[in-house]
């Protein structure tokens, strides 16, 4: 298999060269660039699988670069960015990127990460011929034919609501989606989009019915102050081993 | 005599009860002329007129009954004695003569007692108002803090002369702005701001019966200490009134004195200031003292296990460079949540509180907290639980969630090996309860004595970071309007609770 391109939009000349050899010891193939304008050409001249973008950079700023990557670019972009930075992330996430990871990051964590953004890629690139019939992770299915939500083969009984947040989220497994993405798309354009509390009590009810434990919920996962995921098989086996030991 | 006559009229004609007391007494005055034409018998004339006096005295004189009852009976003894014998000689063409005498002396009694009545009446306004000034004056010597005194100054203006008055004073961009107004709703146009705002500049008074800014009703009066103007001190004339010299003595007494309360407060302001400022330096440098050594002893660890590395490379047991290795992450992953409670820090407790608190779900704080948790400590069993229903609370979640990781890290590194540790949430009289409770060893009697402060931690080489993460924890909660506290179970373990306000939205 030909070895997938990743850009490394990194300002720090040491995390560059960590990133870069943790990378290509995962068979990656890495292209690094400092500065935005750097970043912007590589990305023209390569059309790189994944772009890593550090929001902080010394010329342009970092979301100036995700728009501009964003007139022409499809890929996944992942955003690395300083915990704390809440808005900074929401911001970069409604902009057009995939996903983002909070420094300092553990290695497998950023793979992971990087291999999720690369599976949804690969499946919208699949699936824009013929779309999904349903999502299925662990003991949760939803079919999107039927609008139906099913818990190890039990019928869940949502809302009209209820069933339109899961299967926004479901679509994108992985993908982090903003609470004013989610209230957008699920309320329409005319939702307040400065309460988002109504997405909150409705997640907290999913919840409740979809969980077995509201408290370490394995399917909808929340991002505090950004907004909620699905969880992917992946993300969804690392917990769960740690929960059965 | 005729100018005395027109003033005793006046004085009789501006009161109802005196003119009714007058007309009683002259028709008991003519009745007893009518009686002596009748029955020629003039001491029943002497009689009515007494009485008539009497009626007058008792009801002009209500303070002066005694006095005036004294004048009365030593005119009767004085006619009695001296115009008896002549009236029984010839009554009736003295009768007339007689009841003038009376009449007159009524009369002259009245005045006086009157006259002595009116001063007495004004010298009580007058001390009355000696003492209102008096008070506002010690008021103002015992008035702490800026808006007090301005009330004081108002109140006084209003209550010594019944007159409406703004205080204008600067605020911190020098801007001029209505520091107090008295009424509350007086309205104040801008030319108003305009006249203060010279009387700033220039430091004389402006305004009413004044060349500069005489267009303003109000009399704008500087207040000041050395040459500035402190504030400036509005009152409202109405049209047509005049000012006189007392009345302009005694505001000036105010003011000065309410110029120097100013100035006192200012001082004792600064003073103030300049106390909580070293204090807040003495806590930052024992802060940083109690941070360096928090960080130093990690550091020492990093760098030496790395020279090991460089140094022995190849000569070294892979076994035991793994585990150098480990060292390393281990305490560079601990300095990265030091430096993040201290970036929390700087957050709480800056000179602008950076707390942003949204209205957040609970549980996700909590799942939040969990799965870090799983990440950290994957050895540790950590047992939530929640309500049933959501519960909603305003809060900073990244500090909260620092707050419990600091709570749930501490459980785990000092409870002396316990790996089951129970993370609880209710809610308890309009706030929510997070308990982190573990089984541990639990606390010493000396820690639960200093548990929240950051330095003077009993066990200085042992472990690091005890006492930071805790008076981080509790600045956090602090900011958020609740309490954090640390004891130790009645059975086994240490409980660390704390609160966080709860508003009715849900």
């Amino acid at each position: 298999m030909k070895k997938r391109t990743i850009l490394v939009v990194e300002d720090d000349g040491y995390i560059a060269d960590v990133l870069k050899s943790l990378l290509e010891a995962n068979d990656y193939r890495v292209l690094s660039a400092t500065s935005g304008k750097g970043a912007l050409q590589l990305a023209a001249s390569h059309v790189p699988d994944v772009v890593l973008l550090d929001l902080g950079l010394p010329d342009i700023d970092g979301t100036h670069v995700l728009t501009s990557l964003r007139e022409w670019y499809e890929g996944p972009v992942i955003i690395v960015s300083a915990r704390n930075q809440e808005k900074e992330k929401v911001q970069a996430l409604d902009m057009g990127a995939d996903d983002y990871i909070n420094k300092p990051f553990s290695a497998s964590e950023l793979l992971a990460r990087i291999r999720v953004a690369l599976r949804q890629a690969d499946k919208i690139a699949a699936s824009s011929a013929s779309p999904e019939m349903s999502y299925t992770v662990g003991d949760l299915t939803v079919d999107f034919q039927n609008s139906r939500v099913y818990i190890a083969r039990e019928e869940v009984h949502l809302t009209r609501l209820e069933y339109r947040i899961v299967e926004l989220l479901a679509r994108t497994p992985g993908k982090v989606l903003t609470h004013d993405y989610i209230i957008s798309s699920v309320w329409g354009p005319y939702a307040p989009s400065n309460n988002n509390l109504i997405l909150r009590v409705n997640i907290a009810n999913i919840r409740r019915k979809i969980e077995k434990n509201h408290n370490t919920p394995r399917y909808i996962l929340a991002e505090i102050g950004v907004g909620y995921r699905m969880a992917d098989a992946e993300s969804l086996s690392g917990p769960k081993e740690k929960m059965d030991s | 005599m005729f100018a005395w006559l027109r003033g005793m009229t006046k004085w009789i004609l501006m009161n109802r009860n005196r003119r009714i007391v007058t007309i009683i007494a002259f028709l008991n005055v003519l009745l007893g002329y009518a009686a002596l034409a009748l029955f020629h018998e003039p001491r029943l004339n002497i009689l009515m007129a007494l009485v008539s006096a009497y009626a007058v005295s008792s009801l002009t004189m209500e303070r002066y009954l005694t006095l005036g009852a004294s004048c009365i009976a030593a005119l009767q003894v004085l006619l009695f004695l001296l115009l008896e014998p002549a009236l029984m000689a010839a009554p009736l063409t003295n009768a007339p003569l007689l009841l003038l005498i009376t009449a007159a002396l009524t009369l002259l009694m009245m005045s006086m007692i009157t006259n002595i009545q009116q001063q007495e009446y004004f010298s009580t306004i007058e001390s009355d108002r000696q003492l209102l000034y008096k008070a506002t004056i010690n008021a103002l010597l015992s008035a702490r803090g800026l808006p007090s005194i301005y009330s004081t100054v108002l109140s006084a203006v209003s209550e010594l002369y019944g007159r409406s008055s703004v205080l204008f004073s600067r605020n911190a961009e020098g801007k001029i702005v209505s520091a107090c107004r008295m009424p509350e709703g007086l309205i104040i146009y801008d030319s108003e701001f305009a006249a203060a705002e010279a009387v700033f500049a220039s430091g004389e008074p402006a305004g009413r019966f004044l060349v500069p800014c005489s267009f303003s009703p109000f009399l704008h009066i500087p207040l000041k200490s050395g040459g500035t103007v402190l504030a400036v001190l509005a009152v409202l004339f109405a049209d047509g009134e005049q000012i006189d010299q007392k009345m302009r003595d005694e505001i000036a007494g105010v003011i000065t004195q309410a110029a120097s309360a100013i100035e006192r407060q200012t001082l004792a302001d600064e003073q103030q200031t300049v106390l909580i400022e070293t204090e807040r330096e003495r806590m930052r440098a024992d802060f940083l003292r109690a941070i360096s050594h928090d960080i130093r002893s990690p550091l020492t660890g990093i760098m030496s296990a790395c020279s090991t590395l460089l140094q022995s490379r190849e000569r070294i047991n892979p076994a035991v460079r793994e585990n150098l290795l480990v060292n390393i992450h281990e305490e560079a992953e601990w300095l990265c949540h030091m430096v993040e409670n201290l970036l929390s820090v700087t957050r709480v407790s800056g000179p602008m509180s950076a707390l942003k608190k949204t209205p957040e779900i609970v549980e996700e704080v909590i799942g939040e907290v969990v799965a870090r948790c799983a990440k950290r400590f994957p050895d540790v069993h950590l047992h939530v639980s929640t309500p049933e229903e959501p519960l909603l609370v305003q809060m900073d979640a990244t500090l909260i969630i620092q707050v419990l990781m600091n709570l749930v890290e501490n459980a785990v590194k000092y409870s002396g090996g316990c790996d089951y540790i129970e993370l609880t949430v209710t809610t308890r009289e309009r706030s929510a309860v997070f308990t982190v409770r573990d089984y541990g060893v639990g606390l010493s009697p000396e820690m639960i004595d200093s548990l929240f402060i950051p330095i003077n931690r009993t066990d200085t080489e042992s472990s690091h970071g005890l006492g930071i993460g805790l008076s981080i924890c509790r600045s956090v909660i602090r900011a958020h309007g609740g309490q954090i506290t640390g004891a130790n179970s009645p059975d086994k373990g240490a409980i660390f609770t704390f609160t966080l306000p709860m508003e009715e939205t849900l």
